[in-house]
């Protein structure tokens, strides 16, 4: 069971694998819009309930924030929630007039998910349910199933972070659902989270701890001539996200500003950018190659230091490679990840907005030459390769499914 | 580990491969599929890296003129009853005398010859520069033994069903007669099957395809291509469902006549029976309306809907056999040509299945096999029994352990 982010469930996938692999049947359940995207990583998909627009769901819950006073970045002009374009002032949407039609859309959404999922599981009858941590309505299919549910975290967000805007990624079902389901209305209902995360950016969670070894994917399309030559000179990975300036806003592509800080350095620059930001970075210095949706882990062999936005995915792959990593991150989530890296040694994190030349040269000045970065690197690296790795994880999750309360659960349906 | 799946241009022959590189993925090691530019979509879509350094091959074509030629020389056994197509085109002939082989392949067989050699040169270049520990190729792609033997390490041939290297009937052997120049510039002596050390065996004990070398026996696990399911299709119907599969490849070998699907609804229309059609749309379209009892499926990988199917009746590719087998469903093949027909009778020997003879097919014939694999509960019991069969086999992820110590030998 998965949400509307392929960014949030392709760190599922090697699971996925390693479950059929074992024999196991697995199907992805998602919406509409994921179909496309999820079965083509090697699971089979079905589609369930409604669509939610994930980019709105994000560009409203930052514009609360403005409203409030509470922008994380000042410096950027606000976004139309609903269109994406750049606004004068924040009071250009208006909020109060919308609010009562958002949240009476996001209960026929929530409604059609749960009632989705939850006729899937009760006719397919899953024994273990996996989910992440926006995709609650796993919990629902779990509970109708007599299934056992397990969050599968993407990197170092956990199930209990604390801090503004954090709290609620809590996974739960709200109270009227589980009054209507007859679920305690105290029950802890997550019990169990498989964290990809080495220890020493160990997402917080009050859950059962499955640890696994973070295995890269980045979803279809991931096809490209290898990039053996080992480079002379040192190599510097730039990736950004998709979906940041349908976020943030155009002024949110902070590439321009690394290509300036690293236009002293001596080392070769390689840029993974969506189409939409290869246009938007127009030409580029000789000798910088730009690759579009080209996969990261691909990219990292011979790298020396990576820069992203601060996306998990981003992250946790240039950690299972070993490599010290610039964050310049935007979202809450990106910046709380990115600090938690930055605390071991292995990368360096500056705000988004705040990103000048100046700082951003001289984080990767340090990057590349201060050994103690590297070698932190190389620690977590060596740290996710010994941690079980998904065909290991397969018997302990096979261990945890309760097969009474299926039973019981499969008898009452 | 690092592994390198080398693989031909023809997807139902490397798609058994797939759960194995999930296998290995799963496990922590490295897999890259090398294979030509035509096969991205397909490897990336089953979940794999696909590394495009091949060119592309038509094997189509390589197939219609060995058919040509066998034909030809009077080698096609006359109950096959295949019409003569011409290898190029694929256009049904009135007979051998229409088409020139000899001039057609003076035309093509110098640049064919050279782009044989620069894929073998460039899965040379991949290995040297990659350093697998193991490679793994399917029937139709042997040249992938050439990269293993080049940087030393052991190559393993994956099957694609019940056919194996040590077959005698005509159209069975996959073991090529000729071989690029690039064997002997590369160091490789060897030639035929001796070139073949182990196979990954992935048929139920029961259908064990032939084979000189060693085998790995593992359990196949349905691959059919991404796709998804509409929630009908999941349930099960109360009429008994009858699903059907075609392959899109036939009648680019044996002509028109050989899409048989036309008379499999004639024959199932009557009945009451639900009939699953998994064809493609255009295929579909051939059709025109459908009967009431016939409900088509499109881009659904036929696994899924194997899970409440009571019968499928195919064209015998091993794909279908064997997710049929994985299923316990008996299966109805309606053949044309050699490795459908063997798939065909080893199944059917096994008491899971019926085979009939694809040309000149009648829908009665169809309609009383149905019936037969409908009502005889024999066929479902030896269904059922072939599928704790392979269920006995090891999963592809305790395969990968074996491979890791061949691997480390």
């Amino acid at each position: 069971m998965v949400s509307d982010y392929p960014g949030h469930y392709f760190p599922m996938v090697p699971l996925g694998w390693a479950l059929q692999a074992a024999g196991h049947e697995v199907r992805i359940v998602c919406g509409p819009g994921q179909v496309e995207t999820a079965s083509r990583t090697g699971l089979p998909a079905l589609a369930r309930g409604t669509d939610v627009d994930t980019l709105v769901q994000a560009r409203i819950g930052y514009h609360l924030e403005a409203r409030a006073g509470l922008a994380n970045h000042p410096g950027l002009p606000p976004l139309h929630p609903l269109t994406g374009e750049p606004m004068a002032r924040v009071e250009d949407f208006d909020w109060p007039a919308y609010q009562p039609q958002f949240v009476a859309q996001q209960a026929i959404q929530g409604r059609d998910r749960t009632r989705g999922i939850a006729g899937f599981a009760r006719h397919w009858r899953p024994e273990l349910v996996l989910y992440d941590l926006l995709s609650v309505e796993g919990l629902v299919a779990a509970h109708v199933s007599g299934a056992r549910a397990v969050c599968h975290l993407w990197g170092p967000t956990g199930t209990d972070e604390a801090g503004y805007g954090l709290e609620r990624m809590r996974p739960d079902i709200p109270a009227p659902v589980r009054e209507r389901l007859g679920i305690d209305p105290d029950a802890e209902l997550v019990t169990h989270v498989i964290d990809p995360c080495p220890p020493e950016v160990a997402p917080a969670t009050r859950a059962t701890r499955l640890p696994v070894r973070y295995v890269p994917y980045h979803g279809p399309g991931s096809a490209g001539r290898p990039a053996f030559a080992a480079p002379g000179r040192r190599r510097i990975v730039v990736v950004w996200s998709n979906s940041l300036t349908r976020i943030f806003g155009p002024a949110s592509f902070v590439v321009p500003t690394v290509l300036a800080a690293a236009a002293d350095l001596d080392v070769e620059l390689v840029l993974a950018l969506s189409a939409d930001d290869a246009a938007r970075l127009g030409t580029v210095p000789p000798g910088v190659q730009v690759l579009r949706q080209f996969p990261l882990s691909l990219l990292l062999h011979n790298a020396s230091v990576v820069v992203h936005h601060g996306g998990a995915g981003c992250l946790m792959t240039a950690l299972a490679a070993g490599v010290p990593q610039l964050a310049l991150p935007f979202g809450l989530e990106q910046e709380m990840i990115a600090r938690r890296l930055a605390g071991t040694g292995a990368g360096i994190a500056i705000q988004g907005s705040a990103a000048e030349a100046g700082n951003v040269g001289t984080a990767l000045r340090a990057l590349l030459d201060v050994a103690q970065h590297a070698h932190a690197a190389r620690s977590l690296a060596a740290r996710n390769a010994a941690a079980p790795s998904p065909a290991e994880l397969v018997p302990v999750l096979a261990g945890l499914v309760d097969r009474s309360a299926h039973a019981r659960a499969v008898r009452g349906l | 580990m690092r592994v390198m799946f080398a693989v031909s241009d023809y997807l139902p022959h490397y798609f058994p491969m797939v759960p194995l590189g999930w296998a290995l993925q799963a496990a922590g090691h490295e897999v890259r599929v090398v294979c030509a530019a035509d096969q991205v979509s397909h490897v990336d879509s089953a979940g794999l890296t696909p590394v495009p350094i091949l060119e592309d091959v038509d094997m189509l074509m390589w197939a219609r003129i060995g058919h040509f030629a066998a034909a030809r020389d009077g080698r096609v056994p006359a109950d096959l009853d295949l019409p003569v197509v011409n290898p190029r085109t694929g256009e049904v002939l009135a007979g051998v005398e229409d088409f020139d082989l000899d001039g057609f392949m003076k035309t093509i067989r110098g640049p064919e010859a050279a782009k044989m050699g620069r894929r073998i040169d460039a899965m040379v270049d991949f290995a040297q520069r990659w350093s697998p520990d193991l490679v793994v190729y399917d029937l139709l792609h042997l040249d992938s033994v050439v990269p293993a033997k080049v940087t030393g390490v052991p190559a393993v041939c994956h099957l694609t069903g019940p056919v194996g290297t040590r077959e005698t009937g005509y159209g069975l052997n996959f073991i090529p007669e000729h071989y690029s120049r690039a064997y002997d510039k590369h160091g490789v002596v060897e030639r035929g099957t001796g070139l073949i050390s182990h196979v990954i065996d992935i048929c139920p004990a029961s259908m064990a395809p032939p084979t000189d070398a060693v085998r790995l026996p593992v359990r196949y696990i349905p691959y059919n291509g991404p796709g998804s399911m509409p929630a009908w299709a999941a349930r099960k119907p109360r009429r008994p469902r009858i699903a059907v599969m075609w392959s899109n490849t036939l009648s680019h070998l044996y002509g028109p006549g050989s899409f048989a699907v036309p008379a499999i609804v004639d024959a199932l229309r009557d009945l009451d029976v639900e009939v699953v059609l998994t064809v493609n749309a255009e295929a579909a379209k051939t059709l025109g309306p459908l009967p009431q009892n016939v409900r088509l499926l499109e881009h659904c990988p036929v696994h899924l809907l194997l899970a409440t199917a009571d019968v499928l009746v195919h064209s015998g590719g091993a794909g279908a056999t064997l997710t049929a087998v994985a299923n316990g469903v008996p299966q109805l093949f309606v053949t044309f040509g050699a490795e459908y027909r063997a798939n065909g009778r080893r199944l059917a020997a096994t008491g899971a299945g019926l085979q009939v003879h694809g040309p000149g097919i009648d829908a009665e014939t169809i309609r009383k096999s149905v019936l037969t694999l409908l009502e005889d509960p024999s066929y479902r019991d030896h269904a059922g029994r072939l599928r704790a069969e392979l269920l006995d086999r090891p999963s592809p992820a305790a395969l990968t352990g074996v491979l890791e110590e061949l691997a480390a030998r």
